[in-house]
């Protein structure tokens, strides 16, 4: 088979496999880019090489080699752009100062480990060929490191990004990043020189062609955004030219002796950061790099990954070493200048975890390392475990330590009414509506309100809108985009607030963020705001799927709140109400909810429908039932009848009384054909039938009462009940 | 549901020093910690350089000039060398002189295990030592002799020391090969 052939099948399932064991990380709730690194191990000697000694050799002989380095070498070029391109100054803005302090400090400290774990290292697993000098430098270089774009990713996905912590995170990662990169620098032409004064020249050589770059370069760049003004897009030929300068800058900065990745680095960073302009740059640049030419490299470096060669005992505990001082190094230096800023305990020690992210970044590092023969295949594996693991236990430890706190500190800010003062009384009625279509379902959040309204007791309804994320890695998940997206999504749910009635409008405060995971990330936010009621939609696509499929079934699982099931007609009005009644608690919830609307809308009236079967008397009312009867003030008594009917099919009934009404409420009981869980295979028939808009009830909790405070209110407001 | 209505909860209390004095501490904090740093390293860096010595570049293939005892005649031992640092894993093999060098080893060839303490010993086994009538189990130590001479005519490194079998020794002299010092490439 011919070099050119077998290197495309390379490339083939190097992508095929990064694709799959990045979405299986993604499952797991980690960076897809961490499972991409882990399936570029996976083929080389650490598995592939182990399970398969003969053709493992055969798929990737040594003379394709060269082959993917210069493909993993050019996608790098352009992946360091698209990484300065998305370094903007706005990040520096946040709390400057202190980024400053804690961002060096979680430099220094593991660089100072780093050098002093060299003096164990060196004379154990480095040789000759490398002096001190260079050895140190550099596994101080790799120990303090903070990959900017990972921790970005995590912040985002973690809806941190606008809490002072994450602004403070973004600030420390992004100088963090930029020193490490000038220390790797001042590492390879000590390397390449093999001594600190004679890379001199080299170093001067570099900060001259960056004040340039920074200055001058700028300026240039600014005409390039000028014309994106003039014309609005980027046509082929600008995009040429800049892709030219990419490539120009990387050989200046490796001519200079410093690597090829800086040139592209400082371009990125130079470039106007036009909003648009960027984002149309790192859009039509960035697909390509990520999912062809990054997982090469990350083939590459698996390639150079052997784990086999950690065959003693003794190989295992230098690791373990190299982890405690990456670790302990950054952790300790970032939360010892936070607590010296004046950082609150928990948010220093989340910042520490969050800076210990090496992830991707480090994976660059500690490839050039290898290739200039600064370290050996064993120190990089070693390192390279000890990048996984740090980037790894990131996320679980944030959340461990933090994200729930913030969630709630945030939504406190967003989800109440504006204006409270802290002595006035929270909402004590709390609906949350996920709302995925503002344009389509202005009937659900119409429903929330009236079963929510503000004549019983202080009540709020949070329409709630998730943006997922849905490319991991690029450009429209850095903070600032997914700030943007927020505040898009944010004005669409405020022309649906907007189209509400004026009394009700002040106390419907809309939810944004971003959440992978919706279904996880809603039942998260009830709990946290102790909604009382979870209401969505249920659109009806595919109805030949029995199972409610999809996020509502998922809610509708893991829900630890009530939750109803809003079916739409796209009936305008609610005046009139059907409740099927059966005695479980179920429809007792059903019963609830409907009272609150009587109670809300005071032309509304409620019937309650009896089903007997030929054969069988009349079933009691329940004495729950009875006893809530008996509360009700007489004005909505008034307004409910009962209607007693006898029928052998208790489903056609419902259908057939509901043909006179506005709004039918349903228990999830077998009686109606719902499962509690996933509206059985019954459903077909009621939803589909029903002739007026259906709402689907579930309760969680036996201990919740929806009517507490609207019976208590009309006891507070002097209204005779009969007993 | 909550019926007891629920307030904020306190703000965690700021310290706020005067700003003019924050940044003065702040600046002779960071002034002081980056001298440390800076002495520090000055100072691991000369201790390093005089007083650690790291192990010589033993990577590479060495191969015996001639037949061993008991073996075919126009056949010869080669030994590479995979170093990480004072942990050797090598490989002994039985080859053909003219041969190419072939496709560099698998993991799993190289059996046989040791260190550096100033002389290389390996033990573990040589599975093609069966066609030397020899047991395959196998210890060796070899004095290392680097690489020296001019570029014009250089002396490649080799190694001498002897194979141990149980009850048998065989002499070892053995030259380097292959150069499998990293390039200062990508």
């Amino acid at each position: 088979m011919s070099t050119l052939v077998l290197v495309l099948f390379q490339v083939l399932l190097v992508i095929g496999l990064s694709r799959l064991v990045g979405l299986g990380f993604r499952w797991l709730r980690q960076p897809l880019v961490i499972g991409e690194i882990v399936a570029g191990i996976m083929l080389g000697p650490s598995l592939f090489g182990l399970l398969a000694p003969n053709l493992a050799p055969a798929l990737f002989p040594p003379d394709t080699i060269p082959y993917l380095n210069v493909l993993s070498q050019v996608g790098l070029i352009f992946f360091m752009f698209l990484i300065g391109l998305e370094l903007n100054p706005k990040y520096l803005q946040g709390q400057f100062d202190k980024a400053i302090l804690i961002s060096h400090v979680s430099i220094l400290v593991p660089f100072s480990l780093g050098t002093l774990l060299a003096l164990l290292l060196y004379p154990l697993v480095s040789n000759a060929s490398v002096t001190f000098t260079a050895f140190a430098l550099f596994l101080g270089a790799a120990m303090s490191i903070t990959a900017f774009p990972v921790l970005a990713r995590i912040i985002t996905e973690n809806n941190l990004q606008g809490s002072r912590l994450g602004t403070l995170a973004l600030t420390c990662a992004a100088v963090d990043d930029a020193t490490a990169w000038c220390l790797l620098a001042l590492a390879i032409a000590v390397t390449r020189t093999n001594s600190i004064v004679a890379a001199l020249p080299t170093i001067v050589e570099a900060l001259v062609y960056i004040g340039f770059m920074l200055t001058l370069g700028r300026q240039f760049l600014k005409l390039l955004a000028r014309h994106y003004r003039r014309t609005g897009r980027l046509t082929q030929s600008v995009l040429a030219c800049i892709y030219m300068g990419v490539l120009a800058s990387a050989l200046i900065t490796e001519l200079i002796g410093i690597h090829l990745i800086f040139g592209a680095f400082l371009l990125g960073v130079a470039m106007p950061k036009n909003a648009e302009l960027t984002r149309e740059l790192a859009e039509k640049t960035e697909d390509f790099v990520l999912t062809f030419l990054l997982p090469v490299f990350f083939a590459y470096s698996g390639l150079r990954t052997q784990i086999g060669l950690l065959n003693r005992p003794v190989l295992w505990l230098l690791c373990l070493a190299v982890l405690a001082v990456a670790i302990g190094g950054k952790y300790i230096g970032t939360y010892g200048a936070a607590r010296i800023s004046g950082l609150p305990k928990r948010e220093a020690s989340a910042l520490g975890w969050l800076m210990n992210t090496r992830g991707l970044t480090e994976l660059i590092v500690l490839n050039i390392g290898l290739s200039l023969g600064v370290i050996s295949p064993l120190l990089f594996t070693m390192l390279v475990i000890m990048a996984l693991v740090t980037t790894f236990m990131t996320s679980p430890l944030l959340e461990m330590t933090y994200a729930k706190e913030l969630i709630r500190q945030d939504l406190v800010e967003t989800a109440d009414p504006p204006g409270l003062t802290p002595d006035q009384v929270l909402p004590t009625y709390r609906i949350l509506v996920p709302v995925a279509n503002p344009q389509s379902q202005k009937g659900l959040v119409h429903l929330a309100a009236a079963i929510a309204g503000t004549t019983a007791q202080p009540a709020v309804v949070n329409p709630l809108s998730l943006i997922q994320l849905q490319e991991d890695y690029a450009y429209e998940s850095t903070p600032l985009e997914a700030d943007r997206q927020i505040a898009q999504q944010q004005k669409a749910l405020q022309h649906l607030v907007e189209a509400l009635p004026a009394l009700v409008q002040p106390f419907v405060q809309p939810i944004v963020r971003v959440g992978s995971d919706v279904a996880r990330e809603t039942v998260q936010i009830a709990e946290v705001e102790q909604a009382d009621l979870i209401l969505m939609g249920w659109h009806r696509p595919a109805f030949s799927s029995n199972r409610l499929g999809g996020r509502v079934g998922q809610i509708l699982g893991s829900a630890r709140t009530d939750v109803a099931v809003f079916i739409d007609r796209q009936n305008k009005a609610l005046e009139r109400i059907l409740l099927p009644y059966t005695t479980d608690l179920h429809s007792d919830l059903g019963l609830e909810l409907a009272l609150r609307i009587l109670f809300n809308q005071p032309d509304a009236v409620l019937t309650i429908l009896q089903v007997t079967a030929p054969d069988e008397t009349a079933a009691e009312l329940s004495y729950e039932f009875r006893g809530v009867m008996q509360q009700l003030p007489s004005t909505l008594r008034s307004r409910i009848q009962l209607e007693p009917v006898v029928s052998l099919e208790p489903i056609q009934a419902v259908v057939q009384a509901s043909e006179a009404v506005d709004l039918t409420i349903v228990g999830t009981s077998r009686e109606w054909g719902i499962e509690r869980q996933t509206l059985g295979h019954y459903t077909d028939t009621l939803a589909v039938e029903c002739r007026s808009s259906l709402l689907i009830v579930r309760r969680y909790s036996q201990v919740t009462s929806h009517l507490a405070s609207v019976l208590s209110a009309n006891l507070a407001a002097g209204q005779q009940t009969i007993p | 549901m909550n019926e007891q209505p629920h307030h904020r909860p306190p703000e965690s209390p700021n310290r706020h020093p005067s700003p003019k004095r924050s940044l003065r501490t702040n600046l002779i904090f960071y002034v002081a910690t980056l001298l440390t740093v800076l002495g520090l390293f000055q100072l691991t860096t000369a201790y390093g350089e005089t007083n650690l010595q790291a192990p010589p570049n033993l990577n590479g293939r060495y191969l015996t000039d001639a037949a061993a005892p008991g073996c075919p005649p126009d056949s010869r031992l080669a030994l590479t060398i995979q170093q990480s640092g004072r942990y050797l894993n090598a490989a002994l093999e039985l080859v053909n002189p003219n041969a190419q060098i072939s496709s560099p080893l698998p993991p799993r060839a190289f059996s046989l295990q040791g260190d550096w303490q100033q002389q290389i010993s390996l033990a573990g086994a040589a599975p093609d030592l069966a066609s030397c009538q020899q047991p395959t189990d196998l210890a060796l130590q070899a004095n290392f002799q680097a690489a020296s001479g001019q570029t014009s005519s250089p002396t490649p490194a080799n190694l001498t020391g002897q194979i141990q079998f149980t009850g048998q020794n065989w002499p070892f002299t053995a030259q380097q090969q292959a150069v499998a010092a990293p390039t200062n490439s990508h």
